[in-house]
């Protein structure tokens, strides 16, 4: 949990940051920092966003409408960004630290697709 | 300079990216024709370049070393994922056609040799470059090709059986031109030469490989030391080719054109056959070494960027992405070989879009080299932050100078 | 009442605007400060140079000009999250003049001294 009181910029310290699951493993980066708007209160950090989907949007251009149709086509979560709430993060640091475990995100699927393939080729 | 045996096993990264990415195809094609047609006169420009690239080697080891971030991790973190994605692309288009020229060297030094054509060696070169790194890990890597990089020395060993006059080697040194007519080529070359010695890639590499070495903040002083003796290895060996170059084809008034006259000017200096043999070994050594590391570097640059599982002491299974990368890239880069493209021309082609890059491939060191949150009390100073800019600054001058030089006096 | 939802990541570069509808400048760095585990934002930082900031944090040239101890000056305001209004993401609005906005003053993170 990140201590009370202290203060975090969000693109500075946050957005673009390396994700890294309960064992220290990397699984992408913070491609998207959602925050819920309230009326008469600041607004909420709620999610993390991970993946091809989050980084379409952030492309300008026919670069972006490829990317989020590639997403749809073979991604993990089939078109739909794939969220982390803020309440799995346990520290934020020069990494950003996840309560999660990788192998069981999608931010792992293609790792684990690709891998059994590379595993039929001698040496690997 | 005295060296524990640790440090010694540790300059061996210093010295694998020295004989990687500093001493490789293009520097061998561009010390050698300055040699031949400027005698001494460009000994200043590599003096040059090395202390360009000592000096970010250090840095990009030592941002390693501190953060335990390598370099291309924190530029996607503190540049943003517009900036990765126009360098990352660049990277590959450039790194591909590096590689490509790389794996050229391989197939022309296998010529040599044997006397078969280049193009057949093209896929073996590949297969080779590629099962290395299939079923190595970076430690052997690092050792084997630091090892085989001391056959380069054969060039050092040449330049100096073949007494060059010390003063004339001093003048080489001072900053100067080319005196009399042909500035324009005098300068092209001395563009060429920093070009092929200042490539980014082996600054991904030299970064990422301190990480893989599993380097800390107890690493910075032995860095700085790496750095040096590591550069200063690939940049005696640069200059033993220009001098060898200068000694045995300028008075003769032969320019270089390809390869084998190379190998004539080592065979004339080393006496008998025994020279041609060394330089075609030290050729293919130092390409393979270039092609590893490009290969290496490219897929650096997209897994650390994305946040990927990444490191060549991995087997490929538990780096699937990150081994599909370079596997794809070597698939690409055997073709123009294979196709037949000249091995040379593509290397100054190369080496021209790389010096156009550096620009954009230095910047990031002067934002990343100050952010105290990577490296706490070990940012730059003044001094570092001044050769930043200045290399910038060099950088924009290559950048816009190379092709209309490359027109006018290539 | 809907909770609606807006993102730093798209935020990130926009130009805002004040009340008045004059410019003030590009969204460079959105603060938050953390409360029971939550982070809240506190402050939006609009600089007048734009997203090269996101390179730099400041604009390029006196960021040099700062590394070489040549001086600095940096352009830009504060916004508290209570004056800013996201209805349309696209186009964040200051709900008051530039006038009452505190500007950026030099030591204040993450324009912290070199």
């Amino acid at each position: 949990m990140i201590e009370e009181g202290r203060r975090v910029d969000l693109v500075g310290e946050v957005l673009d940051q390396q994700l890294r699951d309960f064992i220290g493993r990397p699984m992408g980066n913070v491609d998207g920092l959602v925050l819920e708007l309230r009326e008469g209160e600041p607004p909420r950090v709620s999610h993390v966003e991970t993946g091809g989907v989050t980084l379409a949007r952030r492309l300008r251009g026919p670069l972006g409408g490829w990317l989020a149709a590639a997403a749809r086509r073979w991604g993990a979560t089939r078109g739909e960004p794939f969220r982390i709430p803020w309440s799995r993060v346990k520290e934020v640091g020069l990494n950003v630290d996840l309560d999660l475990d990788a192998d069981a995100t999608p931010a792992w699927y293609w790792e684990h697709r690709l891998g059994r393939i590379v595993a039929r080729i001698p040496g690997s | 300079m005295k060296l524990t045996p640790k440090q010694l096993v540790e300059v061996a990264l210093g010295v694998l990216t020295s004989v990687g990415g500093y001493l490789d195809v293009g520097a061998v094609a561009t010390t050698a024709q300055s040699g031949a047609e400027f005698g001494f006169r460009h000994l200043w420009v590599l003096g040059l370049g090395t202390l360009v690239v000592v000096f970010l080697v250090e840095m990009a080891g030592r941002f390693a070393a501190v953060s335990g971030h390598p370099l291309r991790t924190a530029m996607r973190e503190r540049l943003g994922f517009n900036f990765f994605v126009a360098t990352c692309t660049a990277e590959m288009v450039v790194g591909t056609l590096v590689l490509a020229s790389e794996i050229g060297g391989i197939a022309l030094a296998l010529q040599l040799v044997t006397g078969i054509a280049y193009r057949w060696w093209a896929l073996p070169a590949g297969l080779l470059v590629w099962a290395l790194l299939w079923n190595g890990t970076f430690g052997v890597l690092e050792k084997g090709v630091a090892l085989l990089g001391l056959v380069t020395l054969a060039f050092v060993v040449a330049a100096v059986k073949l007494h060059p006059a010390p003063g004339a080697v001093a003048r080489g040194l001072i900053p100067g031109g080319g005196g009399g007519g042909g500035a324009a080529h005098y300068w092209f070359i001395a563009v060429a030469i920093l070009g092929a010695l200042i490539s980014p890639y082996l600054f991904w590499f030299y970064s990422a490989g301190a990480v893989e070495d599993h380097w800390d903040e107890g690493h910075v002083a032995t860095n700085r030391m790496v750095a040096v003796v590591g550069m200063g290895f690939g940049s005696v060996v640069a200059a033993g080719v220009l001098i060898v170059s200068a000694m045995v084809f300028l008075p003769r008034g032969i320019v270089v054109d390809d390869y084998a006259q190379v190998a004539l000017g080592l065979t004339t200096a080393l006496e008998g056959s025994r020279g041609f043999y060394l330089f075609a070994a030290s050729l293919g050594v130092a390409c393979l070494g270039a092609a590893l590391e490009a290969s290496l570097a490219m897929a650096y640059v997209v897994a650390q960027g994305l946040g990927w599982v990444w490191g060549e002491s991995l087997r490929p299974r538990r780096a699937a992405r990150f081994s599909l990368v370079y596997t794809g890239a070597l698939l690409v880069a055997v073709v123009p070989m294979l196709l037949g493209v000249d091995p040379l021309a593509l290397t100054v082609f190369s080496m021209a879009l790389t010096a156009v890059m550096l620009p954009i491939a230095i910047f990031p060191f002067l934002v990343l080299m100050n952010d105290e949150r990577y490296l706490g009390r070990h940012r730059n100073g003044r001094l570092s932050n001044a050769v930043v800019i200045g290399v910038i600054a060099l950088g924009f001058v290559l950048a816009v100078v190379t092709i209309p030089l490359q027109l006018a006096g290539g | 009442m809907s909770a609606r939802e807006a993102h730093v990541e798209l935020l990130l570069g926009r130009v805002v605007h004040d009340a008045a509808g004059r410019r003030l400048g590009r969204l460079e760095e959105i603060r938050a400060v953390a409360h029971g585990g939550e982070l809240f934002v506190s402050q939006y930082l609009v600089g007048r140079y734009g997203i090269a900031a996101r390179l730099t944090t400041e604009s390029l040239l006196p960021r040099v000009a700062h590394l070489l101890r040549l001086g600095t000056r940096r352009d830009g305001y504060v916004i508290p999250w209570s004056w800013m209004d996201l209805s349309d993401p696209e186009h964040p609005r200051c709900t008051r003049p530039m006038e009452d906005l505190p500007g950026i003053a030099d030591d204040q993170p993450p324009y912290r001294p070199l």
